[in-house]
């Protein structure tokens, strides 16, 4: 992963690109291996493959003109570039980075390989590996090209659109710890991306500030991701070290007894739906702030777009709230939903420490994100030419700090000031004992909204009731809702059946005898002998 | 100039001629014993063009080069070879999959082509084009071999009579190389040999028998 971000030619690039795909298969298959798993990662494999593919394409497309790899000779060659060449590299590198950052519908590999991959793995693919991936976005998009006409921004707008609302969307169905994180890594992404859009949208109708506004916005709420989505995962890492599992429905209760594990988690949540203090926020509130700066360019198709944006990315961070306020009362409150729950013991010292530390940085870029903020308005000032340092960054910089001593000034008033608290049961509907049973569990949780939004989810309802003759004495009900929604099959069934019969049409050639693959080789042998015969 | 340099001159073409008779009778011969006879001939004629090679370049290491090859292709192999069918116990037949008429066909067809293939580059370079024609030839008759027979020892010797091909065509273009290099090829030819030799006593007592076109498990 270093290796891609340090290159400075596309060769090393590539290899680094490469690299890390090989090495984070291995990585996520060391937790032993099974039919289902070795599955799951030949389906990142291949994702991956393509992706790079994609990205190796629109490296070489270059090379005609710029004669050399390197970065410089690129991004002084794509000046003189006919604009047909440009398009294709800019939807090839779209496509590609898209790949390998899980934006929908390229995504589909990301709630397959989470799972199944150590905590820490996770932490690191999520964490760092999505990240480099927007990085050569960037690269691409602003460093080589320098922006592109407008359409090409509203498509990265409408693919962050669409990959925010359906990540998080998706992220409030599941009920596996580690599935939901991986959707919210596509949310992210989508948050990313609607940045990155915005920004080229107004590079596009020269707006030097506000794209370099939202740039900054879009690459701080990467390096938010990175550390808020990897404490996160590590916090699931912890769970599962403790309950050996990671099903929601299973868990409850472990505030009482993973304190640490839970406080840093709450941190992680706060950061991820953006509440203030935290460092979501920042990067969240810049990137409104861009939205709404949008009805200021005088173009009129970008000033309906941009603030219509505002209510997407409002309806994906209230949604993103939802879903932590969720993951986190059915997981830390409430009762244990099983025996492993309730024995759950505290995670060692060194987890501890690392989510301490991640939880740490998160309240630090909340609460002071002056540090942070100026770098990245200058490295935004690098890639987009002519570009200030937006009054945005500056004014939020500057108020921070301060609404930080406000709230701990009259929480601690507050806490001074308490009165004593009165202790009584819970109310249990006159029913003498409360049992686990009867709270909420993850996907009664989710209810509400997924029934508002039943046709994202097209859920497949079976109610089955035991035994069958007597429907009205029923010894158990089950219930069933699988969600449905089959864009996977309608958008891959078509490359998948036209690979495979490609394959088979292939398998043909290969017929396990030595003699026949001799042939082929002596054929081979043949042909370019008369190739070099006929030629010259 | 006397006698013997023209002589020498004309070994490296004119053995060409050789070369092209052993090939043709390599994809007619029917037993396992006239095929590793007739390798044995070929690698005397190119210790032949070996030391003919030293001679006019006065190169002293092209001799001991010779002696090499002479130790290794003509006795050394062909010896190791009929030991093999002895202790294998198997029919001498090598089960051709194309009748000999066929394979002479096949064969002056690889004769056409290589002299075709090397034309254009035998008038560029000094390099005399029939051996160069007859080295392509070699590598092709042996790819042929490998292609067309079923016992798997034929295998084995049209890896041989290809290895062969290679070694002239190096010879032809670069006059002679350096010892060590050659001394690494022998090395590698020896290595090779043995493990086929292993390998067929495995498959005879894996299979109960010899021919490759019944080994067809290895598939997806």
């Amino acid at each position: 992963m270093i290796v891609v971000v340090t290159a400075s030619t596309g060769f090393a690039f590539l290899v680094g690109w490469e690299l890390m795909t090989l090495v984070s298969a291995g990585l996520i298959l060391m937790e032993g291996d099974s039919t289902e798993r070795r599955h799951n990662v030949f389906i990142y494999l291949m994702m991956m493959h393509a992706g790079a593919a994609a990205v190796v394409a629109s490296f070489f497309l270059f090379l005609p003109y710029s004669h050399s790899l390197d970065f410089a000779s690129i991004r002084t060659a794509s000046a003189s570039m006919p604009a047909g060449i440009r398009t294709l590299i800019f939807l090839l590198a779209f496509v590609g980075f898209g790949t390998k950052a899980g934006i929908i519908p390229l995504h589909l590999w990301l709630p397959r390989a989470h799972p199944i991959a150590p905590s820490p793995v996770s932490a690191l693919m999520s964490g760092v590996m999505l990240k480099t991936a927007v990085y050569g976005f960037v690269r691409f998009a602003f460093d080589f090209l320098g922006g592109g006409p407008s359409w090409s921004g509203y498509v990265v707008l409408l693919a962050g659109a669409v990959s925010g609302l359906l990540g998080v969307l998706y992220a409030i169905a599941e009920h596996d710890l580690k599935r939901l994180l991986a959707y919210h890594s596509v949310e992210n992404i989508g948050i990313i991306y609607l940045g990155l859009g915005t920004s080229l949208v107004f590079l596009a109708h020269q707006a030097p500030v506000l794209a370099a506004l939202a740039l900054i916005a879009a690459l701080l709420h990467t390096f938010n991701h990175a550390l808020f989505k990897s404490l996160l995962f590590l916090g699931a890492g912890a769970i599962s070290n403790a309950t050996h599992t990671v099903d929601l429905e299973e868990l409850g209760g472990l505030q009482r007894r993973m304190p640490v594990t839970g406080a840093t988690f709450l941190i992680a949540c706060c950061s991820i739906v953006g509440l203030p203090l935290f460092n979501g926020f920042i990067s969240e509130w810049l990137t409104f702030r861009s939205f709404l700066a949008g009805s200021l360019l005088t173009n009129t198709k970008a000033q309906i777009v941009l603030p219509l944006m505002v209510g997407v990315l409002a309806l994906i961070g209230g949604l993103a709230a939802a879903c932590f306020v969720k993951v986190f009362g059915v997981a830390f409150l409430g009762r244990p939903h099983s025996k492993e729950a309730e024995h759950a013991e505290e995670a060692p010292l060194a987890m501890r420490a690392g989510m301490g530390l991640l939880a740490a940085a998160c309240l630090w870029i909340g609460i002071l994100p002056g540090f942070f903020l100026r770098p990245l308005a200058s490295l935004a000032q690098v890639l987009v030419p002519g570009a200030g340092v937006p009054e945005e960054t500056l004014s939020i910089a500057r108020i921070i700090p301060w609404v930080a001593v406000f709230v701990l000034g009259v929480g601690g008033a507050a806490a001074l000031l308490k009165h004593r608290r009165k202790m009584v049961r819970t109310w249990a509907c006159g029913l003498p004992e409360l049992s686990s049973r009867m709270q909420y569990t993850s996907t009664a949780f989710s209810k509400p909204i997924r029934f508002v939004f039943s046709t994202v989810y097209k859920p497949d309802r079976k109610v089955e009731s035991l035994p069958a003759d007597q429907p009205y004495f029923p010894a158990t009900i089950s219930y069933r809702s699988v969600r449905t929604t089959s864009y996977e099959k309608a958008l891959y069934r078509p490359f998948v059946d036209l690979i495979l019969s490609a394959a088979h049409q292939l398998r043909r050639m290969q017929t396990g005898n030595i003699q026949v693959y001799l042939l082929y080789i002596f054929l081979t042998l043949v042909s370019l002998l008369m190739f070099l015969r006929f030629q010259g | 100039m006397g006698l013997v340099e023209i002589a020498t001159g004309k070994v490296l073409s004119s053995f060409s001629v050789f070369l092209f008779l052993t090939i043709l009778l390599l994809v007619v011969a029917r037993r396992i014993s006239t095929a590793i006879l007739l390798f044995s001939a070929q690698s005397a004629i190119i210790t032949a063009e070996v030391l003919a090679t030293g001679f006019r370049e006065r190169l002293a290491e092209a001799y001991v080069v010779g002696a090499l090859v002479f130790l290794i292709k003509v006795v050394l192999i062909p010896r190791a070879f009929f030991r093999l069918v002895d202790r294998l116990k198997t029919p001498r037949d090598v089960k051709a999959s194309t009748t000999p008429t066929q394979s002479v066909f096949i064969a002056a067809a690889m004769i056409y082509l290589s002299y075709a293939a090397v034309h254009s580059y035998g008038q560029s370079v000094r390099v005399p084009e029939d051996a160069l024609a007859a080295a392509v030839a070699l590598i092709l008759t042996g790819a042929f071999l490998m292609v067309s027979r079923n016992k798997a020892l034929m295998q084995m010797l049209g890896l041989l009579v290809l290895e062969n091909g290679i070694y002239l065509a190096a010879l032809t273009t670069t006059y002679g190389m350096p010892l060590v290099i050659e001394i690494g090829i022998f090395f590698d030819i020896l290595i090779g040999l043995l493990l086929m030799g292993i390998f067929t006593f495995r498959i005879r007592d894996t299979f109960d028998h010899l021919d490759v076109s019944k080994l067809r498990r290895l598939r997806g």
